[in-house]
């Protein structure tokens, strides 16, 4: 029962802006961001909806992201310093975002917990990351939660129909194509991700055949062993390299992978081995731009 | 607690080195046939394997049964030099810092210089193991010996403290999840080209045994040994060195098998004493055996609740050890340990 003001007063926050973006609809319209409507000075964890806000052309109401570690070339137009660092992914600097007075702060999902505590330094706090057990529906509720913030509904909604078109045909295409399992390689090692993991979209929203019934729970996956990976004889693998997409240096992940087991494999035989882009697929996760990028990715595996 | 006529009875049995040896023979059989793929021993005795279930066998399972072996003979035979040398039956490798100051190295190295070869990291993962190991010699000679709890405890405490610098460095450096995998042993991952390392701690188990009396009259304390002529500071210094080249070869290749050193040691120590050319042979049997035994156990667990899913994946054997190990431990220390 305590949360509940809280909910009212983020309804409230939500309906009038709500309120005051159809009042002035028609001018916001034209150009995405450029009427001073929505939040100025934002602050994200998500690089998800970093990437949001840069496609919809409002990268400069942005004052401070994540930019230690790895920095996703996908965000490259936030390299410049006009956008303060405010730490990494997992561990924001409070201070430096309290010191840059956001008023709007999109965290992302290794910033849940940290919830309250942004709450106390920017009124308005939205999750900015999809949820990883159905992407694409909860990209779009993002995307429009976002977009909407900013006047920038019809924008959003024409990069979002692409993205429905793209899911449908790389849908019918991943019917057709086989079995296939996601492996992340780390530190010499290998897990397998299979429906309900966070690589969920690869298969229950794009269509692929899982090769066998995974362990679903863990961010990091089942721990197979080699024998298991070519006992369950995949048609395609889809790899992400995490040591590569943090920046780490490990063995690569091909060099991994070329072993008399994994070679056994249905796609190790007929070279449907596809190495994603990590730091999109492991670091970023969705995002109106990097979604496009993901669906493609594993479009182009099966065409 | 003094020694009962039944253990003391048992002490004498010439039964147990024979007894480890079948054990040994029966669980080195039983791991290279446990495996997601069905594969028979007869199919393998009338050549009626398939070209898959050869590749599995040649280039995984005996592999992965090789380096459980290794892994588990050498870390039993490194707590019981640990024990002797420092006349405590709680010390071993996971108590003493030893296996955290190896971790520590490893992330100095991936830190450092990432690019270099495996046994150059190895190498290092040593040196801070025996820099570790030193200060936890130099923390208990300062501490009076009344309780030998406190030992292992000062030890727990310093490997706690190494622990939280690696995952310090670790975590600035987005490595955590590499240390946590030298941290906690899992077979899965090993084939043919990827544990070889593991055959040099063979060769110290060896070296181990050859001075193996040494290593007894040096755990009859300084005053006794010196007495005897022997050299104690070069012999405890010699143990040591083995001690860590094994710790940090082991979490190198397949990471930590915590708590082993401990629990097979003091089991065999029950079954015919303290003599340590009686005792190595014994605890390097059982020490293979209870790592295959693990990790048979953690091979098969998840797909006997997946029903036999190749899918299931698979409990690291060093979760497994652990659990085990923990639970003697417990059990030592609540029933306090003779001679202890």
């Amino acid at each position: 029962m305590k949360r509940f003001p809280k909910i009212v007063a983020a309804t409230a926050a939500i309906a009038l802006t709500g309120g005051a973006l159809t009042a002035c609809g028609s001018s916001d319209a034209q150009s995405a961001g450029n009427e001073g409507e929505g939040p100025t000075r934002v602050v994200l964890t998500s690089h998800a909806a970093a990437d949001t806000l840069d496609e919809l052309d409002l990268e400069d109401r942005v004052v401070g992201l994540v930019k230690t570690g790895v920095f996703p070339e996908a965000l490259d137009a936030y390299s410049g310093d006009e956008y303060t660092d405010i730490g990494s992914l997992k561990e924001p600097k409070m201070d430096v975002i309290a010191e840059l007075g956001p008023d709007l702060i999109l965290f992302g999902n290794r910033t849940r917990e940290m919830e309250p505590e942004f709450a106390k330094i920017s009124d308005q706090v939205i999750a900015g990351d999809p949820d990883t057990s159905e992407t694409i529906a909860s990209n779009r509720a993002k995307v429009e939660e976002i977009a909407a913030l900013f006047g920038a509904e019809d924008k959003a909604a024409g990069e979002l129909a692409e993205i429905d078109e793209m899911v449908s045909a790389t849908k019918a295409k991943a019917e057709g194509a086989g079995t296939a399992l996601v492996l992340m390689t780390s530190g010499g090692k290998v897990t397998g991700y299979g429906p309900g993991s966070r690589f969920d979209l690869i298969f229950n929203e794009l269509g692929m055949t899982p090769a066998g019934e995974l362990e679903a729970e863990g961010s990091h996956g089942a721990p197979l062993s080699w024998e298991q990976i070519a006992e369950l004889n995949p048609d395609h693998v889809f790899v992400i390299d995490r040591d590569a997409a943090i920046g780490a240096e490990g063995e690569a992940a091909a060099a991994l992978l070329d072993n008399p087991l994994f070679n056994r494999t249905a796609a190790a035989t007929n070279d449907n081995v596809h190495f994603l882009d990590g730091q999109n697929w492991y670091l970023v996760g969705g995002g109106l731009g990097v979604l496009e990028a993901m669906i493609d990715e594993i479009d182009s595996a099966v065409s | 607690m003094t020694t009962t006529l039944v253990e003391r009875r048992l002490q004498h049995t010439s039964l147990w080195p024979a007894l480890g040896v079948v054990a040994l023979v029966v669980s080195l059989v039983a791991s290279v046939f446990v495996g997601a793929a069905n594969i028979t021993v007869w199919d393998a005795l009338t050549g009626g394997l398939t070209e898959a279930h050869r590749v599995y066998l040649v280039e995984a399972r005996l592999p992965r049964t090789a380096a459980a072996a290794l892994a588990g003979a050498s870390l039993a035979i490194a707590g019981l030099l640990m024990q002797l040398l420092t006349r405590n039956r709680f010390v071993e490798p996971s108590t003493a810092g030893t296996v955290e100051s190896a971790g520590l190295g490893l992330v100095v190295v991936a830190i450092i210089a990432p690019g270099a070869p495996i046994v150059a990291k190895m190498l290092v993962a040593m040196v801070f193991a025996l820099a570790g190991t030193a200060l936890f010699l130099a923390c208990i000679r300062r501490v009076p010996v009344s309780d030998s709890f406190v030992v292992p405890l000062i030890g727990i405490m310093l490997g706690s403290v190494v622990g939280a610098v690696a995952a310090f460095l670790a975590l600035s450096r987005d490595l955590l999840q590499m240390l946590n995998s030298w941290m906690l042993a899992d077979f899965s991952a090993v084939l043919a080209g990827r544990y070889e390392l593991l055959w040099l701690v063979a060769v110290l188990g060896v070296l181990a045994y050859i001075a193996a009396d040494r290593f007894t009259v040096a755990g009859l304390g300084e005053d006794v040994s010196t007495g005897l002529g022997l050299d104690h500071k070069t012999v405890v210094a010699a143990g040591m060195a083995i001690v860590a080249a094994v710790a940090a070869v082991v979490v190198v290749t397949v990471g930590a098998l915590p708590l082993l050193g401990l629990v097979v040691p003091n089991v065999v120590s029950r079954l015919v004493g303290d003599d340590a050319r009686r005792g190595l042979p014994l605890v390097a049997l059982l020490g293979a055996v209870t790592v295959l035994v693990c990790d048979m156990v953690g091979r098969s667990l998840p797909g006997l609740f997946a029903g036999g899913a190749p899918g299931a994946g698979e409990v690291p054997v060093g979760t497994i050890v652990g659990i085990l190990g923990g639970a003697v431990f417990l059990a030592m220390m609540l029933r306090g340990v003779r001679n202890a």
